[in-house]
């Protein structure tokens, strides 16, 4: 594979970051950026990321907008925090209400108010507003974007065409999309900004990897997805790729890349495709991350490593077990490894002698690969799609039943909001649930708060008004106080050793307390630490681990547990 | 001039069905307020809590009900000639007929 050089890279005016939290996208944009500004091209770059590591970077305060970075002429720096945004919003919007509305209605409005969509306006109002700013168009070279994690891009890009559909067709006002007021005043700056983001003259996406399999094949179902919206000028680059090996460690983990780049050389040969390999010093500040990219190396110095043991899986087994849960959740965001936790936990208790369901979501169908022939396991896979389109079609058969055509077409729109995914899959899987027999079910994704609190208004309102009619499946009014009863419900919440994905599920673990679900452990799942490698590569990355690590022992209250980076998982459980 | 106004909880949409469940009588009043939307004799207007905050709080009558000391809170609230008909439920198809005046026979009361 070629090394990525920024400056013979034939780059378009705007560069997209995107990849997983925790592939390394914000250190390969950062030093694509500072490469171009130290040959002399003036740069902005636009973080989006709610959990940036920016500013340890460039050793600066990040502002909401464009300022020269200090370190770094001719380089500009802006970054928005859409959950900042949206909780800004809120608070205004209910601000002026505080003494004059009644709490329930303040509360009603608070939870209507934080859902994602709202996160999701908020930033792509930001993102689109420097897409179509001419000045920046003007004064820049480049402007490259450090977006969030895949899951928020996808959305986020796959709302403007949504939108446009919405704004054309909807005089009602009232919807999921409605939310922030005077959206269809902005109508035009979102046509602009769509038009740009689908131009290959103008933009290219830069898709960021780890060589490991999960994370080639997340990528290659990214790079699907926005080829699919339109964004098909785009570059796949490699990092992290381990280029020699000298212990047990970093020979396994070598040859894993090896296999798995070849396994995937079709993706890999369909773009041009380019490598950064694994580097023997921390990526996290200016002077390092101004190497990353050059041809010439420092020599490898080696690092010391504490002697420390973290707790594994079995803790988190064994707990479960003790505490006879029957309900277990993975939660956490795509890419660190829910499924695979999930298949884990349900494994060890089934050869504990628990029969355990199995139900899993992941769009990435990696369950299809797991080798589970466990007859104390039955596994289910809920189809994201299916079950949307299965609901999709329930309502409108139902509404065809008591209305005109003309009147279904209402429904039919509203049945496109963002949010009725969510619901599809919640309903499906309290259904698996409710049949079950088995001792343990074991779900690979975990609904959120912002549904569950929805959920329970509902349920209160229906019950205040004696209504007895089934408009809330059983199955589902069943479910939601079983996820607040810590006696039999435990949601573990999956994160990875690295600053992205531990914000991000900070996030998720704030939502979870709001709606007072059940939950206790964390899994910090992939970890070169718990290897202990001795090689000098691999020990640098082990090394910066120990922050995040020591990070979720203490907000868990020593409740955790940390997986080590297991080359042979994939060939353990996987068909292949 | 018959003038009807349904004063709602925030929802996230008209339908409701992006929400936990369908609600039939948001679908109601979704077909009664499209039916009657180029009535000259009727003006039906739905005020939703969280982007129409400022009809609630303009309308002195909503407000009152709404911080009536009781265990559920008084939503939706509907008004005809700006006094209060109904509290805690949205109205019947029959009702709706009785404030405007107006058949609505082709609406189907369950809708389910």
């Amino acid at each position: 594979m070629k090394k990525f050089d920024p400056l013979n890279g034939n780059l378009t005016h705007y560069l997209f970051f995107t990849g997983k939290g925790g592939v390394g996208k914000t250190s390969i944009a950062s030093a694509t950026a500072l490469q171009l500004v130290d040959n002399g091209y003036k740069v902005a770059m636009v973080s989006t990321d709610p959990a940036s590591n920016l500013q340890d970077v460039f050793e600066m305060k990040l502002p909401n907008k464009l300022t020269a970075v200090e370190k770094a002429p001719g380089l500009f720096l802006a970054n928005f925090d859409p959950v900042t945004a949206a909780n800004e919003y809120k608070e205004s919007v209910l601000r002026p209400y505080k003494n004059v509305l009644p709490e329930s209605a303040l509360k009603n409005m608070e939870e209507q108010l934080s859902g994602s969509c709202t996160v999701e306006v908020a930033a792509f109002n930001e993102f689109a507003h420097f897409l179509t700013d001419e000045k920046v168009d003007n004064e820049f070279d480049y402007i490259i974007f450090d977006t969030p994690p895949t899951g928020h891009t996808i959305r986020m890009l796959q709302l403007p065409s949504a939108w446009n559909n919405y704004l054309d067709e909807n005089d009602r006002g009232v919807s999921c999309l409605g939310q922030l007021s005077g959206l269809s005043d902005k109508k035009e700056m979102y046509e602009k900004a769509v038009q740009t983001l689908t131009d290959d003259s103008l933009t290219t996406l830069l898709l960021v990897t780890r060589p490991q399999r999960t994370s080639l094949k997340e990528t290659i179902r990214s790079s699907g997805e926005l080829s699919d919206i339109g964004m098909k000028n785009q570059k796949i680059i490699v990092n992290g790729t381990i280029l020699d090996f000298d212990d047990e460690a970093s020979k396994s983990i070598y040859e894993h890349q090896q296999a798995d780049l070849s396994e995937f050389s079709d993706f890999l040969n369909s773009s041009p495709c380019f490598e950064v390999p694994l580097r023997s010093y921390n990526i996290s500040s200016l002077e390092n991350i101004r190497l990353v990219l050059n041809d010439v190396q420092p020599e490898n110095k080696d690092v010391d490593l504490p002697d420390d043991d973290f707790p594994s899986i079995n803790t988190i087994v064994d707990n479960l077990i003790d505490t006879k849960k029957k309900l277990v959740f993975t939660m956490g965001k795509g890419g660190v490894g829910k499924t695979t936790v999930a298949v884990q936990i349900a494994n060890q208790m089934a050869e504990r002698g628990k029969t355990v369901r199995l139900i899993t979501t992941d769009p990435a169908d990696h369950l299809s690969y797991f080798n589970i022939d466990d007859k104390n396991i039955n596994v289910n896979h809920i189809n994201e799609k299916t079950a949307l389109l299965d609901y999709q079609t329930e309502v409108l058969d139902d509404a065809k039943k008591a209305m005109d055509t003309d009147d279904v077409d209402y429904i039919a729109e509203d049945l496109r909001s963002p949010c009725t995914q969510e619901i599809a899959v919640f309903r499906e899987f309290a259904n698996l649930i409710a049949d079950n027999e088995d001792d343990v079910v074991v779900v690979d994704t975990a609904p959120t708060g912002h549904t569950l609190l929805l959920l329970d208004s509902t349920q209160r309102y229906a019950a205040e008004i004696k209504r007895t009619s089934g408009e809330i499946p059983q199955s589902m009014i069943e479910l939601l106080p079983k996820l607040q009863d810590p006696e039999q419900t435990e949601i573990v919440m999956v994160t990875l050793p690295e600053p992205t994905p531990v914000y991000e599920s900070m996030r998720l673990n704030d939502d979870l307390n709001r709606a007072k679900i059940a939950h206790t452990w964390w899994i910090v799942n992939q970890s070169f630490f718990a290897t202990k490698t001795s090689n000098k590569f691999l020990k640098v990355r082990a090394k910066d681990e120990i922050e995040w690590i020591e990070k979720v022992k203490s907000i868990s209250n020593g409740h955790f547990a940390v997986e080590k980076w297991n080359p042979n998982f994939e060939k353990d459980f996987l068909k292949i | 001039m018959k003038k009807v106004e349904v004063f709602e909880h925030a929802l996230c949409c008209s339908t409701g069905v992006c929400g936990p469940s369908v609600k039939p009588e948001l679908i109601t009043i979704t077909l009664v307020s499209n039916k009657l939307k180029d009535n000259p004799d009727i003006e039906f207007n739905r005020y939703n809590l969280n982007t129409d905050t400022e009809e609630f709080v303009k309308n002195p009558k909503v407000i009152e009900a709404m911080h009536k000391k009781d265990k559920s809170d008084k939503l939706p609230i509907t008004l005809v000639d700006d006094e209060i008909v109904k509290t805690g439920s949205y109205p019947t198809v029959k009702e709706y007929e009785e404030y405007t005046g107006v058949s609505l026979t082709n609406i189907k009361q369950e809708v389910k």
